[in-house]
């Protein structure tokens, strides 16, 4: 293994001290530093990560239980007019159906029960129907706030009957919920974030740190197949999101800066990449 | 735990503590290492962990003093002879012939027995 040098030995010990998940991820780490050929790359990595949000069992069971108590006692729906619907469009396994499965069991427990789980958004027209008018469309993370629109707009084109519509995340960036409350969307998001860079830089500062950026960027392949990495820059939609489910089993969303999970390099390389992105086509 | 046993030595001989990063040059101990063992006797009370350097504290100079930590030689009280004394076992009945270099010349020496 290639030597550690004092100043990033030292860097990495501190980042250990915060960030303990990334203690088991020692070598994807030393690889991401070694990517960086200038200190100052590197000293925004470590920047990023020190401020990174990896959840885990224990601090992902306190989010759904923020949800489940804005469901309940903030927005006041009833179970047996509820439908929880999570924001998947098409057939393919995603995380709004994990989310809408995993807060199943948190609102039950709460003695809410009676309510129905709905596992695509085509499907939600079918049980207002039936009664089921209150909705809350579920999904794991809010990054740009395009996804939730379209959905939205989907819902109120399909279905005739009157409906009420509340959506809820694990997570998101805060500058988009705050956008999309303006709009008059009520949104519930338990996790809210900062934008990596352009929240945290100011003036000079956050021209070189997009500058830095840009310049990893340069350095991973610019397509892997026909996924290109222009649509991901800062993460999809500029999300600048520094956070991931994976301590509890979850994929890595595509709003995370994809340094942390593009599997190419410019030489068309493998990278044993920090986080793990399941993304069709890749 | 033999590297534990290492790093509280070193930090007890130490005057003013030790980098972690001296633990690395020393005995390629990765960071991943130094942090579990930082975490194991920071909640201790045994060492602090300030600008990277280690240090022992007050409680944990006075636990190794009490050789809590000393390490425990394996094996039988012939486990500790030094390489100089060994050599081959003899057989029953074996004669014995030292070889003449390496006996000590104050030996060879004709004393007169009074």
């Amino acid at each position: 293994m290639k030597k550690i040098k004092k100043e990033d030995y030292n860097k990495i010990t501190n980042l250990y001290i915060r960030q303990n998940w990334l203690m088991d991820k020692q070598d994807e780490l030393l690889e991401l530093v070694d990517f960086c050929d200038k200190k100052e790359s590197k000293d925004l990595i470590f920047s990023l990560l020190d401020r990174f949000s990896y959840l885990n069992n224990g601090s992902l069971l306190v989010l759904l239980d923020n949800i489940c108590d804005y469901i309940i006692n903030s927005a006041k729906f009833k179970a047996e007019t509820t439908q929880l619907l999570a924001m998947t469009y098409d057939d393919g396994a995603d995380s709004g159906q994990k989310v809408l499965d995993l807060i199943k069991m948190p609102l039950f427990q709460k003695e809410w029960k009676g309510f129905e789980t709905v596992n695509k958004i085509g499907k939600s027209g079918k049980y207002v129907k039936k009664g089921r008018t209150q909705i809350v469309l579920i999904d794991e993370f809010i990054g740009s706030g395009k996804t939730l629109r379209g959905r939205i707009a989907y819902l109120e084109k399909n279905i005739p009957d009157e409906f009420e519509i509340i959506t809820c995340f694990i997570a998101g960036t805060r500058e988009t919920v705050e956008k999309l409350e303006d709009e008059g969307i009520k949104v519930f998001c338990a996790l809210q974030l900062d934008k990596g860079i352009s929240e945290y830089y100011k003036a000079d500062e956050l021209n070189k740190a997009e500058d830095l950026m840009l310049d990893l960027e340069l350095k991973l392949a610019q397509w892997i197949n026909k996924k290109e990495l222009y649509q991901y820059s800062f993460g999809y939609g500029n999300a600048e999101a520094l956070y991931t489910m994976e301590g509890c089993n979850g994929n890595t969303p595509n709003s995370v800066f994809p340094i942390f999970w593009w599997l190419f390099d410019i030489k068309e390389k493998r990278r044993n990449t920090l986080l793990t992105r399941y993304e069709t086509g890749f | 735990m033999e590297y534990e046993n290492k790093i509280l030595k070193d930090l007890f001989e130490s005057i003013d503590g030790l980098y972690a990063y001296t633990f690395y040059s020393r005995y390629k101990i990765e960071p991943n290492e130094i942090i579990k063992f930082i975490t194991k006797y920071k909640e201790k009370g045994i060492v602090t962990f300030d600008d990277n350097k280690i240090n022992l504290s007050q409680e944990g100079r006075e636990i190794i003093l009490k050789q809590q930590f000393q390490p425990k030689t394996a094996g039988n009280k012939f486990a500790n002879i030094p390489k100089e004394f060994l050599a081959s076992k003899l057989k029953i009945n074996e004669p014995y012939l030292p070889n003449i270099n390496d006996v000590s010349a104050d030996i060879l020496v004709n004393k007169k027995v009074v």
